[in-house]
């Protein structure tokens, strides 16, 4: 079930709101917790029984993994439970993957069947990997199994996140299990942010998809402008599908009284790889942050300094070695594909810059052209993120940095003579009116991608007041008037 | 080392800052979080908790420095580090 379903906004939602605080009201807050547990497993299974079984099955897993975890805080049953959760995670989404590589690298045959990816394996595999690496350093503990369920199952965050931490969430649980409610009076607040991912969704990522899809089915084709056209447009529309599903989820968690991470921030003004990645799926960066970058950069420094390593060397291995593994790892998280390994590498290598600039005590660069450096970045990355293959990327990325020609289309030949440029035959934008209504689009949706501020961000300072109903009262009656077929939120893939 | 004061380890802690970020006139309060001090990232903090251990004797964990949420709860971190240490 989406977000933008109208089954799930004028049904499931409402009515689920309802009985959980009905539940509370008349029963007791461990009566809501099963409650909740029940809505959620409904949520997930409405999408498919079977792989509700199988969720299920490796969050009890988990939990056998974290009582004795709790008990033994053996780093060597630690290692077998993340191998187990790996595994599960290897098994249904790098599966064919792997054998088509190993195919290639040994030439024998594999029959390989079409891959389904459990829906969310990737976020709540990476949320209980972190929970039982807590519980084994001694800093979680073992909550009763339906904490520890609803901790991975709630609906909100159950399909992309936001990645929560344990700790964030275990006291708000326990105390609902004693019926009280840590961030119980902010249905408003939550209602208004959920509005405005919807609109983000609906208004905004879905009306750039269909320009980004035609553009995209090009790539050999494409002309120097169709193709900055196409990376300006992916990059706007994944930014308010993912921030808008974000919001909504911290929106619906705080109408539940949950209060949930958020995601984003503005990640489109900033002005270094370092600082974009602050910003950009914040949930995701400090998972990979805490789990993996650090303490391997950690015990490199360490080894570094006491073998008195220095210069280059100590670049490549205190600096260069972590980023760049990480940022391997974070690509391969998102997809099984050389797509998004080699997303990752750019990434990698765009902060490896970033870093070595600091290091090297380089003169600060202007404002401007710092961030007009980190969206060029993120534009190469963000066209191999998309692609359905890395030659689609290579097309791609040709026609925007070394185009044969810089041209007009037929169409505008009148503009063409006046600025002193060629016209020729474009694929995409052959048709003046497809062409002016994305240029349109991407001229009033990339302003509003750098200034709109992400509510999520500090949900509780929205106030019900004449102000926000007049922001949010033509929002909402324009999503709704676009609600219509619901499309898929992108990261659903991950 | 088990008698170094709150206010001992702000002022290492301040010293150590002013010079991971080239900035003498950085001022730490309990309230300070990274985000008010420009340049600070994964790689920085890294440096941090670095200068920590040497400067205090003590062995920290990434993670857990990664989960504090301003310089009061670091400081109160860099306590219990201290006195752990002192008690082996």
């Amino acid at each position: 079930m989406l977000f933008t379903d109208p089954v799930f906004i004028f049904a499931f939602l409402p009515i689920s709101l309802v009985l959980f605080h009905l539940a509370r009201r008349y029963r007791s807050g461990k009566f809501a917790i099963w409650f909740l547990l029940v809505a959620s497993a409904f949520f997930y299974g409405y999408w498919s029984v079977k792989y509700l079984a199988l969720l299920l099955s490796q969050i009890l897993i988990n939990y056998l993994f974290a009582q004795q975890l709790g008990r033994s805080q053996s780093k060597r049953l630690l290692w077998l439970a993340i191998g187990v959760n790996l595994l599960l995670l290897g098994y249904f989404k790098y599966r064919n993957f792997f054998l088509e590589n190993l195919s290639i690298l040994t030439g024998w045959q594999f029959h390989l069947a079409a891959l389904f990816v459990p829906l969310g394996i990737s976020f709540h595999t990476f949320q209980q990997i972190t929970y039982l690496t807590d519980v084994a350093d001694g800093e979680e503990d073992v909550p009763p199994l339906p904490q520890y369920i609803l901790f991975v199952m709630f609906f909100p965050q159950l399909i992309a996140g936001p990645i929560v931490l344990h700790r964030e969430m275990g006291r708000q649980l326990a105390s609902l299990a004693e019926n009280r409610l840590l961030h119980g009076n902010s249905f408003g607040p939550g209602f208004t942010v959920f509005c405005f991912g919807l609109f983000k969704k609906v208004c905004l990522a879905d009306n750039l998809a269909n320009f980004v899809d035609t553009t995209f089915q090009w790539p050999l084709h494409l002309q120097f402008l169709e193709a900055w056209f196409a990376a300006v447009g992916y990059a706007l529309q994944l930014y308010f599908d993912f921030s808008g599903y974000s919001d909504m989820a911290v929106g619906l968690g705080l109408m539940f009284g949950f209060l949930l991470p958020f995601n984003f921030n503005t990640p489109f003004a900033a002005t270094s790889m370092t600082e974009y990645w602050k910003r950009w799926h914040i949930t995701m960066t400090r998972f990979f942050t805490m789990y993996c970058y650090s303490p391997m950069a950690l015990a490199a420094h360490r080894v570094v300094d006491q073998r008195n390593i220095t210069g280059v060397r100590m670049f490549a291995l205190c600096i260069a070695a972590p980023t760049v593994i990480t940022f391997l790892a974070s690509g391969l998280w998102h997809g099984a594909g050389w797509t998004f390994i080699v997303f990752g590498l750019v990434n990698g290598v765009g902060l490896l810059i970033n870093h070595a600039w600091r290091e090297a005590k380089m003169p600060r660069l202007p404002g401007v052209v710092a961030w007009f450096l980190t969206m060029i970045t993120i534009l190469v990355t963000l066209v191999y993120f998309r692609s359905e293959s890395l030659a689609q990327a290579h097309a791609i990325l040709k026609s925007m940095f070394l185009p044969g020609q810089i041209a007009l289309p037929l169409w505008a030949d009148g503009i063409a003579s006046r600025v002193g440029l060629p016209v020729t035959f474009f694929e995409v934008f052959q048709a003046a009116n497809f062409t002016a209504h994305y240029v349109c689009l991407l001229l009033l949706f990339a302003p509003l991608a750098i200034l709109l501020p992400n509510p999520a961000m500090q949900p509780n300072i929205v106030r019900p007041s004449v102000t926000t109903a007049l922001v949010m009262a033509p929002m909402l009656w324009l999503t709704l008037g676009w609600l219509g077929e619901p499309r898929t939120f992108l990261y659903f893939q991950f | 080392m088990s008698e170094l004061t709150r206010a001992e380890i702000q002022s290492d802690l301040q010293e150590i800052f002013r010079r991971i970020f080239n900035n003498e006139d950085l001022v730490l309060s309990d309230s300070t979080t990274s985000a008010e001090i420009p340049g600070w990232d994964s790689l920085q903090q890294i440096k941090i908790i670095l200068a920590c251990e040497k400067k205090l004797n003590i062995r920290l964990r990434a993670r857990d420095i990664n989960a504090l949420e301003n310089m009061g709860e670091m400081i109160d971190h860099l306590i219990a580090a201290v006195n752990k240490a002192s008690r082996k």
